[in-house]
């Protein structure tokens, strides 16, 4: 189980995390849904070591300060929400840095073997040969995500593997967006702990086990989608009424009539 | 249907294996350069030892080489040319290859480093940091009469060089960044702002220097390998030798952080050291560099881009490819210096200066296209 205990975040004088305990473990996949600036992503960084905070992080019961930089690599992989490389590297060369936590010395044909099967997982295979700078948005997207796929390909000798994706769908078609939640359920029914910030509710309840909904920093409430994303705790958390619309869709169908 | 449906899985492998062939193509195209460019430097030494105010052919450099280790060769040389090769051509040639392949390491793993193509020892400071500090030490170390910092005995120089490098790039380094990163624009801004500050710092001990002291110092500005001695070979070398090494042990976790800090530490990668060592070893390599030759610009700059144009990013090539090119740039440089207004010598900044601008400004104008 990978844990955030009592989590605090803050930035100057602003508290972006509040007290925030949440975990999610092997074989299930968690989503973190929330109004912009609620502190999902700050939640998700915090959980890998990224931001200064306060709490603990605690992984299968070890605090995650006392695992190897190492080992930890090796189990668990974050997609970042933006990417900063601008070098000419091609998509292939990108996806076989996932690769460097398992790699001493030269890589392996395994490596590669692995790489060839991220890109195709992604449907990303023909674009390998791409240099990464030239790539569209939901392109750079995939092969990302390919990366950290590669990084836990295979179940590590050490324990469980964890998978933390930040808004892994945000420049993604349709078709892809629906791939990447295939995805990370896949990566679930083989014993890997999925953490996906998320804005999609209707993905959220139809790829999630359980949703955490962040509202100020805090946790507003969690459990099974369904349970728990209701039109009334979308409007306190969202300040949104999901029926908003239903009369303009009236209005359509009407006029369609 | 779902792009999984969409995909055809045999002939996406196969695409696949294509790419990767297509990758093994540049790896073995950036061993095929190293092969090359080891031949260049070769022939570019050749070239270096024989051309100059007393000629002589490649046969008789041998010959004079082959004499010195002791193996008797019977090959008619003058005197002259046996020691104009032995105490000027050779520490020379032997100084510029090693400041070369020093600066242009370096400027590769700046670039990397700050994730910038246009970082360069120049541009952030190092050059100018270690410049400012080598007039400081000329300057004081006379009127404190420390003979280490003297012009004839120059062994504390390249620490002195180092520490004002190693403090410009830290300072450079720490200005750019925040809380949420390295933010690129602002280190080059800072690059300037050292830049400016060692400059005046320079011209400060200029104007408090006396006439030799001042002879030294625009020595160092304008950058030669016209100083090279034995001694300072001896200095310079392993100083170089292993910072150039210790940075090609950095090449995998460079690779990595071109992804950014954050995700380079999601890999494993210890971040904070790497960014130390990397600093350290480029201060050192052009510090000492710069203790021995001068200031010479450019050189980090079109190197390590000339290479990733052709030969690709990964450093496990590209560190060991710089480190060739550079010398290649480097000593041709110096040829041209000593031949084109001979008997007078061009000192090898401007030189790389006058080949390096326009070079840098056709950057600019192509990443703005």
């Amino acid at each position: 189980m990978f844990e955030a205990r009592n989590v605090s975040v803050e930035r100057g004088r602003r508290t972006i995390l509040n007290g925030v305990t949440a975990s999610f473990s092997p074989g299930e996949v968690v989503g973190l849904i929330g109004p912009n600036g609620a502190g999902k992503s700050t939640l998700l960084k915090a959980m890998c070591g990224e931001a200064g905070m306060q709490g603990s992080i605690i992984v299968d019961g070890r605090d995650v300060k006392t695992v190897k930089p190492a080992e930890l690599a090796r189990r668990r992989a974050v997609l970042s929400q933006h990417s900063e490389l601008n070098f000419p590297l091609t998509a292939f060369e990108v996806v076989m840095l996932g690769r460097n936590p398992h790699i001493v010395g030269r890589e392996r044909g395994i490596d590669r073997e692995i790489v060839r099967e991220a890109l195709e997982l992604v449907d990303a295979t023909h674009l390998s040969a791409q240099l990464y700078p030239t790539l569209s948005g939901g392109e750079r997207q995939r092969v990302q995500l390919a990366r950290v796929l590669s990084q836990i390909w295979e179940k590590p000798p050490e324990g469980s593997r964890y998978l933390m994706l930040d808004e892994p769908t945000s420049s993604l078609d349709l078709a892809h967006q629906h791939l990447t939640l295939e995805i990370a359920r896949k990566f679930a029914e083989q014993q890997t702990g999925v953490l996906i910030v998320l804005h999609d509710i209707a993905l959220a309840t139809a790829f999630c086990d359980r949703v955490y909904m962040l509202k100020g920093g805090r946790v507003h409430s969690f459990g099974a989608p369904r349970a728990i994303l209701t039109r009334d705790s979308i409007l306190d958390v969202f300040n949104f009424d999901i029926n908003r619309y239903s009369n303009f869709t009236a209005l359509f169908n009407d006029r369609d009539a | 249907m779902t792009p999984i449906e969409a995909t055809n899985p045999p002939i996406a492998a196969a695409r696949a294996r294509s790419a990767e062939k297509e990758g093994t193509k540049v790896r073995s195209r950036a061993s095929r350069a190293t092969l090359w460019l080891g031949v260049a430097v070769v022939l570019s030494a050749v070239v270096s030892l024989c051309i100059g105010a007393v000629e002589m052919t490649p046969l008789q450099v041998l010959g004079i080489l082959l004499n010195k280790l002791g193996i008797g060769v019977d090959i008619a040389v003058s005197e002259q040319q046996a020691s104009v090769l032995t105490a000027i051509r050779l520490p020379r040639l032997l100084l510029g290859i090693a400041v070369g392949a020093g600066l242009a390491v370096s400027g590769s793993v700046l670039q990397s480093l700050f994730r910038n193509p246009l970082a360069d020892p120049g541009l952030i400071g190092v050059s100018t940091g270690s410049a400012f500090a080598v007039s400081l030490g000329i300057v004081l170390g006379e009127s404190l009469s420390i003979s280490a910092l003297s012009f004839k005995t120059p062994y504390l120089l390249p620490f002195v060089a180092f520490a004002g490098g190693i403090t410009a790039t830290y300072t450079v380094y720490r200005i750019g960044k925040s809380k949420v990163g390295s933010n690129v624009a602002t280190m080059l801004l800072a690059g300037i702002a050292v830049n400016a500050f060692a400059v005046a710092g320079i011209g400060l001990m200029s104007f408090l220097a006396t006439d030799a002291q001042l002879r030294n110092i625009l020595f160092w500005n304008l950058g030669s390998l016209g100083g090279a001695t034995w001694n300072s070979l001896l200095v310079a070398v392993p100083l170089i030798g292993i910072a150039v090494f210790g940075l090609t042990r950095l090449a995998r976790p460079l690779n990595v952080i071109l992804l950014g800090e954050a995700d380079a530490a999601h890999l494993g990668v210890n971040v904070e050291r790497l960014k130390w060592q990397a600093i350290c070893f480029v201060a050192l390599a052009v510090g000492a560099a710069v203790a021995v030759s001068g200031a010479i610009g450019f050189v980090g700059l079109i190197v390590p881009h000339l290479l990733r144009l052709t030969t690709g990013v990964d450093h496990r090539h590209l560190l060991l490819n710089s480190a060739l090119l550079g010398a290649v740039l480097l000593v041709n440089g110096d040829v041209i210096s000593r031949t084109a207004l001979a008997p007078a010598e061009v000192p090898i900044g401007i030189v790389t200066a006058i080949i390096g601008v326009p070079f840098f400004v056709w950057l600019l104008v192509k990443k703005n296209v």
